[in-house]
């Protein structure tokens, strides 16, 4: 396993290839390619906020901002699962014609969507500060946030594309998985929604309470509850092992199957 | 010795419905079906290559030639036997298959190195090799979409010979381009030998096995029918099809 990672970093010129590759047919060499990327969050600020506060009156203040603190992350998420899930079956004549790691194609598409996600969290800044959110010593947390919801992502992803290879309808599943798991993170509404009773089981979710974390920090500048994120921190480290591992296991078997 | 290949099987499971789905595989499994079956590509192949030779792998269609390569460059793995690499191996099966068409020539060249594991700075060292070997450096800077078939071949012939493998595996075309471009590529062949290199080369094209290789390997139906002097091996070849 260590072995395997270490094996990754000699690819990192391979990664970089692929990262490069990945941005120019994002943005096909457009700086209003950026623009593009946070079109498909920001309609979906739209259209929470006016169904949350025009039709359903959502009890929480500045509602589109808490919105923008919560849906990049989960966008990251997302997005990262749903292009990395096809990756190595759309790079299959690199998988058939050359030995390499394999999971570079993967890594490669969630590093793409993570760089754009870092965008997006500093597009976010100044609207922050714009809504008299000031500069807080909680941003020091974000790190820990961004680096749980990236290995988690990491693992998911990169299993995710292995087995697509053998179960092309893994896609659908997927989908639908991600569309009722979006109901599962407080993206749309605040912690405060789920009955305290239930509320232990809930953040034993590493996506619930990251995503959480992005709010309490971002939206309003508290620490998040370290208890929780220890416990997302631990699950996520052990979900990309186990999920690289399987990786592993059936990777040598992919090139006959494309 | 470069290569030892000892009592090589290899066998494929072939899967009626291709790809397959959960959807599929759970209906297979609840009505008690199979839905593959097993074939076997490669039955019992032993053999060897040597520093500085060219070896030909010659036979029919769906002989297992290209398995035989993929299994030697790690691709594949073996079913049972055993395979012994020394040394670095580059592949190339459908020459130029994984260009970028929206990448220029010269950021194909980094990003294919990349996939033979070479650093950005390796691949710049061999750039002029590349370059003057290909004759393109006009074209460099251009997206590979403009490129026409035969370009793009050179270009990624160039950068097979030039990746400075041990062990270079080539399927199907060992020369490409217009008449001059072919020759060169057959003088490159022979330099790579002479350099100590173990060349290991697909073709139906028997006279260019014969005039580059000393030895041949005939394979049929996933075993090894002759493997001697190329000569003979071709003539075994074409008794066989004759008949």
């Amino acid at each position: 396993m260590v072995q395997e990672i270490k094996n990754l970093f000699k690819f990192r010129e391979l990664i970089l290839a692929l990262l490069i590759r990945g941005f120019k047919a994002k943005y096909k060499n457009s700086f209003l390619g950026i623009f593009w990327s946070l079109l498909n969050p920001l309609l979906n600020v739209l259209i929470f906020t006016f169904i949350f506060t025009v039709i359903i009156k959502i009890n929480i203040k500045s509602y589109p901002l808490y919105l923008l603190c919560t849906i990049f992350p989960w966008n990251f998420f997302n997005s990262a699962l749903i292009n990395s899930i096809v990756s190595i079956v759309e790079d299959d004549h690199f998988v058939k014609n050359t030995f390499f790691p394999y999971e570079v194609i993967p890594l490669a598409v969630v590093i793409t969507n993570f760089i754009n996600f870092l965008i997006d969290l500093l597009i976010l800044i100044p609207v922050l500060l714009l809504f008299g959110r000031g500069i807080s010593i909680v941003w020091f947390y974000i790190p820990l946030l961004i680096f749980i919801g990236f290995i988690l992502t990491c693992g998911l992803s990169i299993l995710a594309a292995g087995i697509y290879v053998t179960f092309r309808d893994l896609n659908f599943i997927l989908n639908f998985s991600l569309r009722l798991f979006f109901y599962f993170v407080p993206v749309i509404y605040t912690l405060d929604f789920i009955p305290q009773k239930l509320r232990s089981i809930y953040l034993c979710n590493p996506l619930a309470a990251v995503i959480d974390g992005f709010a309490k920090v971002l939206f309003y500048g508290r620490a998040p509850d370290l208890k929780w994120l220890g416990l997302a921190t631990l699950e996520s480290i052990i979900i990309f092992t186990l999920c690289f591992y399987a990786f592993q296991k059936i990777k040598k078997a992919l090139p006959e199957q494309l | 010795m470069r290569v030892r290949i000892e009592n090589l099987n290899k066998k494929f499971r072939v899967f009626h419905e291709s790809p397959l789905t959960f959807q599929r595989a759970a209906y297979n499994l609840l009505r008690g079906k199979r839905g593959y079956q097993d074939i076997w590509a490669l039955k019992d192949v032993s053999f060897c290559l040597n520093k500085q030779e060219a070896v030909g792998l010659i036979g029919p269609n769906a002989s297992g030639k290209t398995t035989l390569l993929r299994i030697i460059a790690s691709i594949y793995a073996p079913t049972s036997g055993s395979v012994h690499v020394n040394g670095r191996v580059a592949a190339f099966f459908e020459l130029g298959s994984g260009f970028i068409m929206e990448f220029t020539g010269i950021e194909n060249l980094y990003l294919y190195g990349a996939v033979f594991g070479l650093s950005r700075r390796q691949v710049k060292e061999r750039i002029p090799d590349i370059i003057g070997f290909s004759e393109l450096n006009n074209f460099l800077d251009i997206p590979l979409r403009q490129y026409s078939f035969g370009m793009r071949m050179r270009l990624a012939f160039s950068l097979a010979v030039n990746i400075d493998p041990d062990i270079l595996l080539i399927d199907e075309t060992l020369a490409v381009g217009d008449l001059a471009f072919r020759e060169k590529c057959f003088r490159k062949i022979e330099e790579l030998k002479a350099k100590g290199k173990t060349l290991f080369l697909v073709s139906q094209h028997l006279d260019e096995i014969e005039r580059l290789c000393e030895r041949a390997i005939l394979l049929d139906k996933g075993e090894i029918k002759a493997i001697g002097p190329a000569k003979d091996a071709i003539r075994e070849y074409k008794i066989t099809m004759g008949k």
